[in-house]
């Protein structure tokens, strides 16, 4: 025995009411815990009355008993003696009945509140006995209705019951399905009351286009006894068709589907009927609405779409949408990804500005090797002018005051012409020892011998010329096949012969850009000539004014129209073709501009180049 | 009286070339190995030119050229350098050198600025000896003379002078007309001519009028 009312020492003045819940089943069974759920929920809001709750669960089902029982009635007589109860709540109709077969035991003025699985209870013509009404043939029509409706593919119903508990009820819901069924078409199949082996196997056979309506099952052929939602778990695993239950507490075991009544709902229903005496009387039939209760999940095993549902019906069990279930993994995810994406960009942004950074340190670098060599040249030429100008301006001033001193006195003071002749002689030699000093100083430059791409020394060129070319707004073109034979010879000289004549164009251009307001443009060109390759520097600089400078005088050493050079360009071009046994040709075309070619004869072999300089 | 050209150069064997050559075309030439050594011993009276190489160990080029400008009889100055940059020819020439030549110089060239730089070279003195005098008569006139010199020579109108004198009109020009004789001239306008070749200021006169 349970007891929910509130301690009796607390409300001693309140009016008392005295109510025994009884049920014939177990108390564990889940449509008495649910029922009881939504009593105690609504119970727990009632005030003003006292409230002795007591529960009898009969368990006469399993105890192998039934509502005939005298036995039990006698004792539960017994054992109540001395306390009346205001109100009896039956939870089935095999309690009701068991009730009522004894009511002349019961004080007469005892209300029952009876909850019947069937529209109208032929017992319930007592006065006293008010009537919670879940229509389950109703149930049971939409059911079907349900079934056929979700599952287009259907041909048949079953139907699973054991009519030993509500025999009326389950012959009730039977012949509902029955009518329904044939009504739309379909195949009625009823397995009532079949031993458990043979029913197991029975639904084990059945196809997907058969629905399953489940009332209950609860006791086997040898006795066992089985809770009816736990069996229908398993029954549901075995069998490949939808089942359909008639019961909130089916819901969740494997049903796709149940037109039931919620228990909760009942107990809810029956706690107000017992807080309020008058409406007992007043509504002796109180029907409660039927549900239309969907799983979810079940509804995913058997592909059916969400709107073949209707509208009213209620989606239990539906899986947590993906954000509900994970937003805060979500979140933390997505925020991660958008701190490594900043970090990612700062990183690379970083990256960036580095490469960035160094590539204008190479610019840098290789600008200050070329302002190195421009000045170490320019160095030279001035060191140059000035070391010969001493001599030779000597020499000169002698060979005049000789020619003078001859001139003005035909016999000369002999004495004096020898002073100037050694003066001279003195001075040649100054002269030579000046040059002995730069050749040696140019000669410390290696010459290295080893095979080379062609290709690659003007590539090489082009990108070394490149930084120069675009300060001066000069566009340099590169006319180069994929390949070429392999040449023999000194890569860094080829490639400061290139620089040389890319320099003297750029010079060109610059002073006749001036004049000509032109675009310039150097064309570096690579092609074969016979059995050599042909390098060729191109410009439009005007090339070479013819009178006042012959083409063989600017093939010449100290030969320049720049006050910064030394006239050494193009004569150490034709040094460099020279050590490497090829040719430097001119093509001037006077107003246009100016080609210098090269041409570098193809490696036979290493040896060949050997024993060739060797005769050279 | 003879004109000189000194030759200044470091190179002995330039130094010598030039002589005999500047000598071979009958110009008196005297040569210095250093700056320091055409200082001690040309005579700074004496007219001619100077030939002087540009760069040399201790004092250069620049150097003699700024030490003859500022004597009392700036020589002419022509440049022989074995650069002949642009940079150093502008600095010469706005310097004052009368010309630029590089070492290996024709005869022509040679010739050329010798003969200019000699002739610029008496056209100087000339001038200085004319400032000279018009300075020394200037300076020999009594007190009284130079104080009417200054009057003339300042442009205010002769009435205005005299009463700032505090002397008749006739007073005055009777001292224009003295000094006009006095100083050798024809005319009394060439008065404020004599003060400007003596390159006296009439500032400069004032002063010395006061003294």
């Amino acid at each position: 025995m349970v007891s929910c009312g509130q301690a009796a020492q607390e409300v001693t003045d309140l009016p008392l009411r005295r109510v025994l819940i009884i049920d014939t089943e177990g108390s564990t069974r889940p449509a008495f815990v649910q029922f009881m759920e939504g009593f105690r929920a609504e119970f727990a809001k009632q005030q003003g009355t006292h409230f002795e709750v007591f529960t009898e669960n009969l368990e006469l089902s399993r105890m192998g008993r039934d509502a005939n029982d005298d036995r039990t009635m006698t004792w539960l007589l017994e054992k109540y003696r001395g306390w009346p109860f205001d109100v009896i709540i039956s939870t089935s109709d095999a309690t009701l009945r068991f009730l009522l077969r004894n009511r002349s035991q019961f004080t007469l003025q005892t209300e029952i509140v009876s909850v019947e699985r069937l529209p109208r209870n032929a017992m319930a013509d007592d006065k006293h006995v008010s009537i919670l009404s879940c229509d389950l043939p109703e149930a049971a029509r939409r059911t079907v209705r349900l079934a056929s409706h979700i599952l287009p593919e259907l041909r048949e119903v079953a139907f699973v019951a054991q009519t030993r508990s509500h025999p009326k009820a389950a012959e009730a819901v039977l012949e509902q399905l029955q009518l329904t069924a044939e009504t739309i078409g379909l195949n009625f199949l009823p397995l009532v009351d079949l031993p458990l082996g043979e029913l197991r196997a029975t639904l084990a056979g059945l196809s997907n286009q058969t629905a399953v309506v489940y009332l209950n099952y609860t006791v086997d052929e040898d006795g066992n006894d089985y809770v009816p939602a736990e069996l229908l778990e398993t029954l549901c695993r075995e069998s490949a068709s939808p089942f359909f239950g008639m019961s909130e507490s089916y819901l969740g075991r494997g049903v796709v589907a149940g037109v039931g009544f919620s228990l909760r709902e009942i107990g809810r229903e029956a706690a107000q009927l017992v807080s309020s005496p008058a409406s007992i009387e007043e509504q002796a039939v109180r029907a409660v609405a039927a549900e239309i209760l969907v799983d979810a999940r079940v509804l995913d095993r058997f592909g059916i779409p969400r709107d073949r549902l209707p509208a009213d019906a209620r989606v239990l069990f539906d899986p947590p949408q993906f954000w509900q279930e994970y937003w805060l993994q979500i979140t933390a995810g997505v925020a991660m990804l958008v701190i490594q994406g900043v970090l990612l960009l700062t990183l690379a942004i970083q990256y960036r500005q580095r490469v960035r950074a160094e590539q204008t340190v190479s610019e840098q670098r290789d600008q200050l090797a070329h302002a190195g060599r421009v000045s170490m040249m320019g160095q030279l030429a001035a060191a140059l002018a000035h070391e010969l100008g001493q001599p030779l301006g000597a020499i000169l001033n002698n060979v005049e005051a000789a020619a003078m001193l001859l001139q003005n006195d035909s016999s000369a003071n002999a004495t004096e012409l020898r002073d100037i002749i050694s003066d001279i002689a003195a001075d040649e030699e100054r002269a030579d020892l000046v040059l002995a000093r730069i050749r040696s100083m140019i000669k410390q430059q290696t010459f290295t011998v080893s095979r080379i791409d062609p290709v690659a020394v003007v590539r090489d060129a082009a990108t070394l010329a490149q930084v120069r070319l675009k300060n001066a707004g000069i566009s340099l073109i590169v006319d180069c096949p994929a390949s070429l034979p392999e040449i023999a010879g000194d890569s860094i000289l080829l490639q400061q012969a290139l620089l040389n004549l890319i320099n003297n164009s750029a010079d060109a251009i610059g002073a006749a850009g001036d004049r000509k307001g032109l675009a310039g443009a150097i064309t570096i060109c690579l092609r074969q000539e016979d059995r050599s390759a042909a390098f060729s520097v191109s410009d439009n600089g005007g090339g070479i004014d013819e009178q006042t400078h012959s083409l063989e005088q600017v093939l010449q050493p100290f030969q320049t129209s720049r006050t910064d050079g030394m006239g050494m360009g193009l004569p150490i071009v034709a040094t460099i073709a020279e050590q490497h046994d090829g040719s430097l040709r001119l093509e001037n075309r006077p107003g246009d501009g100016l080609t210098v070619t090269l041409t570098v004869p193809f490696a036979v072999s290493a040896e060949s180049l050997r024993k060739r300089r060797r005769i050279s | 009286m003879t004109k000189t050209v000194h030759v200044v150069d470091d190179d002995d064997s330039f130094l010598r070339s030039m002589g005999r050559r500047l000598r071979g075309h009958g110009y008196t030439v005297e040569t210095y190995p250093s700056v320091a050594d055409f200082l001690l011993r040309s005579d700074p009276e004496a007219p001619g030119c100077v030939l002087t190489d540009l760069q040399m160990p201790q004092r250069d080029g620049f150097e003699l050229q700024d030490r003859l400008t500022e004597s009392s009889n700036p020589l002419p100055v022509v440049f022989v350098t074995g650069k002949g940059d642009i940079r150093t020819s502008v600095r010469a020439i706005k310097a004052g050198a009368e010309d630029f030549l590089t070492k290996r110089v024709s005869t022509d060239e040679l010739l050329m600025a010798v003969e200019r730089a000699l002739a610029r070279c008496d056209q100087e003195r000339i001038i200085r000896r004319q400032q000279q005098e018009a300075r020394a008569k200037i300076a020999a006139l009594p007190p009284r003379e130079k104080q009417m010199l200054l009057g003339i020579v300042r442009g205010v109108p002769i009435r205005d002078y005299a009463e700032e004198l505090g002397v008749a009109e006739r007073t005055v020009k009777h001292y224009r007309t003295l000094l006009t004789r006095e100083l050798g001239l024809t005319a009394a306008v060439d008065l404020a001519r004599l003060v400007q070749d003596a390159g006296f200021t009439v500032e400069q006169l004032a002063e010395m009028t006061e003294e």
